[in-house]
């Protein structure tokens, strides 16, 4: 921990943060010229994102606490299997497994790859889990009530969008992009003392992430007015590139985004499923998760990566199913 | 981590959780706490039996990292009187239509509750449903009850707005519902009064519901922000 790569990167999160740092402590000064609704408005989403996404990183942790604690080094590379294409898509199938929401995958798929899985199969599950699990899948089915294929349609689009990123990233990917997640070594000490290492380690790391990224995607509800949706049409390439960006900025739970979704009736059903597969894949809080777990390195070329690949599966499911 | 632990737990135990969260997530919310005041204990004992070899960790700030942000909402939260989302957030989003649940047996939604005092109670954003899509119509003519905040009046509407906002999930997700408030004698409350109004439905003339149909009021009432300012 603390190698001096590591460091490096560290710069420019902080960098964005310094101005809502600023604008939180010196409220009282700013109310003069930011109005109290603005600030309060900013406030409540900034909470409400940063708590609600707590019970599951500390679920996430746990899991990454007994991962460190009790898989033994070199473990994970026996079982998972080599060949990437074999991997892949059983990895992502067992992000069937992890009942919640993103937050508590990104930690998980950081312990994986530090165990020594290859980093395909940690990233196919870490894109698959938040969209694929029961939980989720449930709570789109009472979101689209009628509607059962619109669950069908999450479940394949995002399994399939998932399984794509790994292959692809086994196939280009370099192990120093996730470096990071590597040199986070786990502590050393009876297995006990390495869970509650871990899992305390992850937290805050993560946790300082997830905390920028509220940040983020609150200063964004504030400032960019609801009223741009609606200059854009229901359907066709416009609403596509709006639902995949507001899925992006809202940076909402999984468990929740189809009970938004539901709402946005003015746009086609495929424009609202590109909603449900981009969100758990790629938001604001998650890339900045994905930074602090992974690194910069990484999170610049996997969230491109992870988005197109969302947006493609979901037209291409949208289109056969919806 | 102590600090995320208490933050979490108070969340938890007071009502001020409901500006936030859905009711729901309450137990979530205390298990996360409890969790992470055990591994914090156990991180303490730990220590104490003599980790030296991991002396980089700490347990508010591990060095000059990002975890330090973590203290940022419970600052937020004592700097700030929480508050629940209002008119300014409203205006910001259109009010999307909630999704209707599914109909009824017999085509129409299930009775309206039984009247208190001579009206209907009913929460703001089940009025709009039934407004828009209870195929058995059985706001007509009926006397209801309900609660919201006021937000101004959409350009070419009398009166003023009563609005909620419906949650799924926390108030990252909210998203508002509004009625029209016809027949209310001016002054009208500012923007952000609670109030409880009483009144009819006046369906539109031209068969098509407007986003926020029209209630025709016979009496209004503030009343102090509710303990859950949310629809779930």
């Amino acid at each position: 921990m603390g190698a001096s790569p590591v460091e490096r990167w560290e710069l420019p999160a902080e960098l964005v943060l310094a101005p809502m740092v600023a604008v939180v402590w010196f409220r009282g000064a700013l109310a003069g010229w930011l109005d109290g609704p603005a600030i309060g408005t900013w406030l409540t989403i900034f909470v409400a994102v940063s708590v609600q996404a707590m019970p599951f990183l500390v679920l996430g942790v746990v899991l990454s606490g007994v991962i460190a604690a009790f898989v033994p080094a070199g473990a994970l590379a026996r079982i998972v299997p080599t060949r990437p294409v074999v991997a892949v898509p059983l990895a992502g199938l067992a992000g069937v497994a992890l009942p919640g929401c993103e937050c508590g995958a990104v930690p998980i798929a950081g312990r994986l790859v530090g165990r020594g899985a290859p980093p395909a199969a940690a990233l196919a599950f870490l894109l698959a889990a938040p969209a694929v699990n029961p939980v989720v899948i449930v709570a789109t089915v009472v979101a689209f009530p009628g509607r059962p294929e619109m669950a069908v349609a999450r479940f394949v689009a995002s399994l399939s969008a998932a399984i794509a990123v790994g292959l692809v990233w086994a196939r280009v990917g370099r192990d120093e992009w996730v470096e990071r997640a590597r040199l986070h070594a786990a502590a050393d000490g009876p297995g006990w003392v390495r869970f509650v290492r871990t899992a305390s380690d992850d937290f805050l790391h993560a946790g300082g992430f997830l905390v920028v990224g509220a940040a983020a995607a609150a200063t964004l509800r504030v400032v960019v007015p609801g009223s741009l949706l609606d200059r854009v049409g229901g359907s066709g390439a416009g609403a596509i590139v709006a639902m995949a960006a507001l899925a992006v900025l809202l940076a909402i739970c999984s468990e929740a985004d189809a009970f938004v979704a539901v709402g946005l009736s003015q746009f086609s059903l495929t424009a609202r499923l590109v909603f449900l597969v981009v969100g758990p894949m790629v938001d604001l809080k998650l890339v900045a998760l994905q930074v602090g777990v992974f690194g910069r390195a990484f999170a610049v070329r996997f969230a491109p990566l992870a988005l197109a690949s969302a947006v493609l599966s979901a037209l291409l499911v949208g289109s056969w199913l919806l | 981590m102590v600090v995320v632990a208490g933050l979490l737990g108070r969340l938890a135990l007071t009502d001020d959780l409901l500006l936030y969260l859905r009711p729901g997530m309450r137990p979530w919310l205390l298990a996360a706490a409890v969790a992470l005041a055990v591994v914090t204990l156990a991180c303490l004992v730990a220590h104490r039996r003599g980790g030296h070899s991991h002396d980089s960790h700490d347990h508010g700030h591990a060095g000059g990292r990002l975890s330090w942000l973590l203290v940022l909402p419970l600052v937020a939260i004592v700097m700030v009187p929480p508050a629940p989302l209002g008119s300014f957030a409203a205006a910001r989003q259109e009010s999307r239509r909630p999704a209707p649940p599914p109909a009824g047996e017999a085509g129409g939604y299930p009775p309206l509750p039984p009247p208190v005092d001579g009206a209907h109670e009913i929460t703001l954003g089940n009025f709009v449903l039934y407004a828009h899509n209870d195929t058995g119509r059985q706001l007509d003519g009926a006397t209801v009850r309900t609660t919201g905040f006021v937000t101004p009046a959409a350009p070419g509407e009398d009166g003023f707005r009563l609005t909620r906002f419906v949650l799924a999930c926390c108030a990252a997700d909210a998203s508002p519902t509004s009625i029209s408030v016809a027949g209310a004698i001016p002054p009208y409350p500012p923007v952000d009064t609670w109030l409880v109004i009483e009144g009819q439905w006046q369906p539109s003339p031209s068969g098509h519901e407007p986003d926020a149909p029209v209630v025709h009021v016979t009496s209004v009432r503030e009343i102090p922000p509710p303990r859950d300012p949310y629809e779930t």
